[in-house]
């Protein structure tokens, strides 16, 4: 079993745990960091910028942008 | 998997709702995906089950649309207190969040379907959620397209990939419709609510209603035996025991709907002349008989009441009922005379 592997098992072991401290999974995991947190900043409902990039079609570009490098 | 947590931890907290289900369903149809079967990784299913354990995701998601409707109704409320009309085009209104209110109920409602199937109904919406789903939805909804679209989530037919495994291969992958609800869920949705005048206006019935109404009867009498259908021909085998025959009568009847009403009468009609060979001659005739009786005891009744609008209506209704199973009796549509007790002609009636 990789490491990753047992890492993922172990955030799905203690799911509320893991809520209150999801920033230590992130790191341990190595996930792919660049880029990932600025387009999972613009999807949220706290995001606040200009006019033209609070609007729908640049989260829907930020969505598939995220979905194409998660998958 | 950060950004799985980072997905639950805003649907617990009720924000930025679509996107976070985006998310989430890409991260855990990924886990099938991308997990070969030694690794020992967790599978989409074992990653929904234990989402369900520890978090009880399908009670977060109904908080989320009971949350989502309160803030849709306080959005409009305000729009009121502004004086201000309520949007034209609701559907791609933004009430709360950032993203348009049609595609927000469909991410929502697509959530719980990706849980149940990809969970093989090891995760189920629960009957108790339904009434919570029916009453934000079909009873109270906001707008009359939340109601269409929930009623296309129930009536939609779904299918999944089945490939049996026998002598050592597996066999041609063939396609099984598949409810989204579990047996009790079902039962519950067509007793409780769906045959409930508390929670269904029969009067009132929109075409999808009756057609969820339909579905659900059809399903839940056949999956107890009571009739037996292929395609769309029925054959009853357990007509003292089916369900939802009042409600069926009474859409027949007190339905302003005209699609919903005929549907219904036809239906009604076709359930007391297809009864199937162990019923005999005489058990045949009675339940022909009873109808009749039936209809004209409602059309005496109807003519005892105040004479309005609804109740010649109502007559009407009856008299349409009555010239259906008469026509389909011995009519231009003839049911086979297999179904028709011997010598029995409606004048006997």
């Amino acid at each position: 079993m990789s490491e990753a592997v047992k890492k993922d098992n172990r955030v799905f072991t203690d799911l509320k745990a893991s809520l209150e401290n999801p920033e230590s999974v992130s790191l341990a995991q190595g996930e792919k960091l660049y880029g990932l947190p600025v387009l999972w900043g613009i999807m949220q409902d706290s995001y606040q910028s200009a006019a033209e990039l609070a609007g729908h079609e640049i989260l829907r570009v930020a969505l598939e942008s995220m979905c194409h490098l998660l998958s | 998997m950060f950004y799985l947590l980072a997905c639950l931890s805003n649907l617990r907290a009720g924000t930025s709702l679509y996107p976070s289900i985006v998310v989430a369903l890409c991260i855990l149809e990924g886990l099938d995906a991308s997990r070969d079967d030694d690794s020992g990784g967790l599978s989409t299913k074992k990653a929904i089950c234990v989402l369900e354990q520890q978090l009880g995701l399908v009670s977060v998601i109904l908080g989320d649309i009971t949350n989502y409707d309160s803030q849709v109704k306080e959005a409009l409320k305000q729009l009121v207190r502004k004086g201000k009309s309520p949007p034209e085009k609701v559907e791609s209104y933004v009430f709360a969040g950032r993203t348009e209110h049609q595609p927000t109920l469909e991410k929502l409602l697509e959530v719980l379907e990706f849980l149940v199937l990809n969970s093989n109904w090891a995760v189920s919406i629960k009957a108790e959620n339904l009434d919570t789903l029916w009453k934000i939805f079909v009873l109270y909804p906001n707008f009359t397209s939340d109601q269409t679209l929930f009623l296309q989530f129930l009536n939609k037919k779904r299918q999944r990939q089945v490939r049996n495994y026998e002598a050592g291969a597996y066999s041609k992958s063939h396609y099984q419709e598949v409810s989204l609800f579990t047996p009790p869920e079902q039962k519950h949705l067509f007793t409780q609510i769906l045959c409930n005048p508390t929670f269904v206006d029969y009067s009132k019935l929109t075409t999808g209603l009756s057609k969820c109404f339909h579905t659900y009867f059809k399903l839940i009498n056949r999956e107890h035996g009571f009739i037996q259908q292929q395609r769309k021909k029925i054959e009853v085998t357990k007509f003292e025991d089916m369900i939802g025959m009042d409600s069926l009568w009474q859409i027949s009847i007190d339905s302003e709907n005209e699609r919903a009403r005929d549907e219904s009468r036809e239906l009604l009609v076709d359930i007391h002349l297809r009864l199937d060979q162990s019923y005999e001659q005489a058990a045949r005739r009675g339940i022909m008989e009873a109808f009749v009786d039936r209809s004209m005891q409602m059309l005496l009744d109807t003519s005892k009441e105040p004479r309005s609008e609804v109740t010649e209506r109502k007559s009407l209704n009856v008299i349409n009922v009555l010239a259906e199973f008469l026509d389909r009796y011995e009519g231009r549509k003839p049911i086979k005379p297999d179904y028709k007790p011997a010598g029995m002609h409606y004048t006997h009636f």
